[in-house]
């Protein structure tokens, strides 16, 4: 017998990310076009590398949701149809839109479907009945939701429910901040956000408490970063249909990383119908080796409180460095890999496989493809290490860093 | 065009009335964002509007999730909502609620933040909420000839702002008190800031040019403004014009409610020269935003090179390794086309160099000669100077 889980969506900030999620356990991606998305800045998808993936998902039986999540004016409609048509052709699963017009214009000229953003902050049941009137059939809740709310919006509502599980987190209700359009001149809803709410402020005013004057330097607008592992048995329970990773912009090993530790999680679960096990704490181990701010459960289980605020300075919490990917397993003599991050001689490091533990091994040598020895490895290059048993290619390699 | 502000309390009515307001919109501290009006004084404030001649509007405008909107609405428990004929409206969930729990009351629907700066946007909204919509407040990023353009189409009333604050930030979640030392388990502090008018503090970042961002934490969460305030009383003969119905005048947060006389007399007969002097006194810098044009999208298209990515039938793959004056390595992601002996390619660079190819050898890793390569191959191709990681290939026509 198996358990009932929800749907690990995951980003696909480009082609190869999207590769990388899927075979690291995503049952969907979430991606953008070269226009319409809020990630203005990322690789994002032209229409034959939407293609690929759509065909690369399709293969291994994972949706492809297409964000077109900016909020329009009317001269971007002008392009719109000729994008939707050629988003039908590639059957891809569904559209992810927060602008009304550009809902109703979906649903007049195409039988995609569509699951209502995040951007427009869909909080109550109400709500949700209202965008139910105008053809949406998912729905991703704001991120100020908690999961027995939006479990109580899925049952009155009737529409399925998305909700973040993991990743960065707006401090506004999604779509109701315009500090860069007025500060940089860029309009972060149509893509151009200049994350203002992680910079420091000097804030000053009246103590209401002591009515003296108080001035403090503070990131008081900086949200620490979400992650849901241990709420995993509330999602299930609430049987929220969707469970959404935040990070289109992020690394192949955060994409992969998070793919893996959340969908093993899940089917520890589909298993065994619980999460009584000591993995749980090893899952927690694995999603602190992507690079990361300090981790909050935000609103999942009640409101988010004063201590979901990133208030140090920012950096982030880099335990593990991402090293690169194997391009070629060559049987018995060595694995090519595409370098991103250096290391040297005498390093371990270790292999991420698509299913189970990570595999360490030594750098006995390096060579470079002209198989002259190597004492250390530069960025942007291929390299020749050592064969390990198991690894495949496209896995990823990385290097826990001296703390 | 009507004149319309808000009303904070009995004593303010007076002004209203001499400035000749035309509505008031009356914010519960239950309701509204940055609502004073506790709700045993709604009615009589409301009661006293209609006896000046003045129509009095509600205002619901917080976004709630589902918890709080079902504490919300208890407020109706108290308000009579028979002493109003409008209400303002922004949640969509508040809109539903309101179409069918109150059939007697128009909407105004505050369409200032979200997905609202297009005609289809605005038609659909009027779609869904029919011969209730009364009125459609439009957001400060359209531009003059966008505003024109949906008054003359859409057909119901439109409101803009004419001056006041301009909201950059919302969030539920109390960011204010925590610097002071408090958090959810100090009460105090706390329970001071959401029951009564909140805390104001001012916001500057050495990362910003703009300095003294005011901010706002109440019940209903924390809120930052611009440090300057919209204002385009300088237009207001072309908004008469293009046909506005509303003027919004926001002088809540410590203003002089006396402007609003002389806005009146402006609205009646237009001066710049007393619209000049109203701006010098104004005690915060005024900007009319995106009232000429909203290029807020221009900047986009220097936040990527469009050099790298693959563009048309011929893609090969991408550069992924130079090995100078040995190789380039490719990796071949095209799954209709392969890399053969003898073909000529074209290289685009990251930084917009354009070069050739003769392919004279492929390679594989171990050294194998080989005359073709496909999808998903990393082979090593001959060197060509000036070609760097990330460089794209492509076949040539022809």
């Amino acid at each position: 017998m198996t358990h009932w889980v929800p749907e690990l969506l995951a980003p696909a900030g480009s082609l190869e990310k999207l590769k990388v999620a899927v075979l690291y356990g995503a049952n969907a991606v979430y991606l953008g076009g070269q226009k319409f998305g809020l990630r203005s800045a990322a690789e994002n998808f032209t229409i034959e590398e939407l293609e690929e993936g759509v065909q690369f998902a399709h293969e291994r039986n994972a949706q492809v949701y297409v964000v077109l999540n900016s909020f329009f004016h009317d001269k971007d409609f002008d392009s719109l149809l000729e994008f939707i048509t050629e988003l039908e052709r590639l059957k891809v699963d569904a559209l992810i839109v927060s602008d009304p017009g550009v809902i109703s214009f979906i649903s007049a000229n195409s039988n995609l479907e569509i699951h209502l953003s995040t951007q427009a902050s869909c909080l109550n049941v109400e709500s949700a009945k209202m965008w139910k009137k105008l053809g949406v059939t998912r729905i991703v809740l704001g991120r100020e939701v908690t999961v027995k709310e939006a479990a109580k919006i899925k049952k009155e509502s009737g529409l399925e429910v998305e909700m973040f599980v993991h990743g960065s987190m707006c401090m506004a209700y999604s779509g109701n901040c315009v500090i860069s359009n007025y500060t940089q001149g860029r309009d972060s809803n149509r893509g151009g956000c200049a994350h203002s709410c992680r910079f420091e402020y000097k804030i000053e005013g009246i103590n209401p408490e002591t009515g003296n004057e108080f001035s403090k330097n503070n990131f008081f607008m900086s949200s620490k970063d979400l992650e849901g592992i241990r709420v995993l048995p509330e999602f299930i329970e609430g049987e929220i249909d969707s469970l959404k990773v935040e990070g289109r912009m992020k690394s192949h090993l955060y994409a992969g990383t998070i793919s893996k530790v959340y969908s093993e999680a899940l089917s520890y679960y589909k298993e065994k119908g619980d999460f009584l096990s000591d993995e749980l704490k090893f899952w927690e181990e694995e999603l602190n080796k992507v690079t990361h701010r300090a981790y909050t459960e935000a609103s999942l289980v009640e409101p988010a409180g004063s201590d979901s605020i990133y208030g140090d300075r920012e950096h982030e919490i880099n335990e593990y460095a991402a090293i690169g990917e194997i391009l070629e397993v060559n049987e018995g003599k060595y694995l090519l890999v595409e370098v991103r991050s250096a290391f040297e001689i005498g390093d371990e490091l270790e292999i991420l496989p698509f299913k189970g533990r990570a595999m360490k091994f030594t750098m006995d040598f390096i060579k470079n493809v002209m198989d002259e020895d190597l004492p250390r490895t530069k960025p942007g290059s291929l390299v020749k290490v050592p064969f390990v048993e198991g690894a495949q290619k496209w896995n990823l390699l990385r290097r826990r860093l001296q703390q | 065009m009507k004149l319309t502000t808000y009303l904070e309390s009995l004593e303010q009515i007076d002004l209203l009335v001499e400035a000749k307001v035309d509505e008031a919109i009356i914010c519960p501290l239950t309701l509204s964002r940055f609502g004073k009006v506790l709700n045993n004084q709604i009615t009589k404030m409301a009661q006293a509007l209609k006896e000046k001649g003045i129509k009095p509007i509600l205002e619901w405008d917080i976004l709630m999730t589902e918890n709080i909107f079902s504490q919300t609405i208890k407020s109706f428990e108290y308000i009579d909502l028979n002493e109003f004929e409008s209400i303002r409206l922004q949640d969509p969930g508040a809109i539903h609620y309101i179409l069918e729990n109150y059939p007697h009351l128009n909407i105004q629907l505050i369409l200032e933040s979200g997905g609202h700066h297009n005609i289809e946007s605005l038609k659909t909204w009027k779609r869904l909420v029919g011969d209730r919509l009364e009125r459609v407040v439009l957001s400060l990023e359209l531009s003059r000839d966008h505003l024109a353009n949906y008054i003359n189409e859409l057909g119901v009333e439109v409101e803009f702002l004419g001056l006041g604050r301009i909201l950059l930030f919302y969030t539920p979640r109390n960011l204010i008190s925590p610097i002071f030392g408090h958090d959810e388990s100090d009460s105090k502090v706390i329970s001071d800031v959401r029951n009564s008018e909140g805390i104001e503090v001012s916001a500057s970042s050495e990362e910003s040019p703009h300095k003294g961002f005011p901010v706002i934490e109440n019940m209903h969460g924390t809120f930052m403004f611009n440090t300057k305030d919209h204002c385009v009383l300088e237009y207001l003969d072309d908004l008469q014009k293009i046909g506005l119905s509303s003027l919004r005048i926001d002088l809540r947060f410590g203003h002089d409610l006396k402007m609003l006389g002389t806005i009146r007399k402006l609205m009646n007969s237009f001066d710049e020269e007393v619209v000049n002097r109203l701006k010098e006194n104004y005690p915060v810098t005024l900007i009319r935003g995106f009232f000429h044009k909203n290029k807020s999208d221009v900047l986009f298209k220097k936040l990527k090179n469009y050099r790298i990515q693959r563009s048309d039938d011929s893609f090969l793959g991408d550069v992924i390794e130079v090995n100078k004056k040995n190789h380039l390595g490719i990796i071949l992601r095209s799954r209709k086309n392969s890399l053969k002996l003898g073909m000529r390619i074209r290289l685009l660079t990251p930084d917009g160099k354009d070069k050739e190819l003769f392919i004279s050898s492929i390679k594989t890793s171990d050294h194998q000669e080989i005359s073709e390569a496909t999808h998903g191959q990393v082979v090593f191709v001959p060197h060509v100077s000036g070609v760097s990681v990330k460089t794209v290939a492509y076949l040539m026509e022809g």
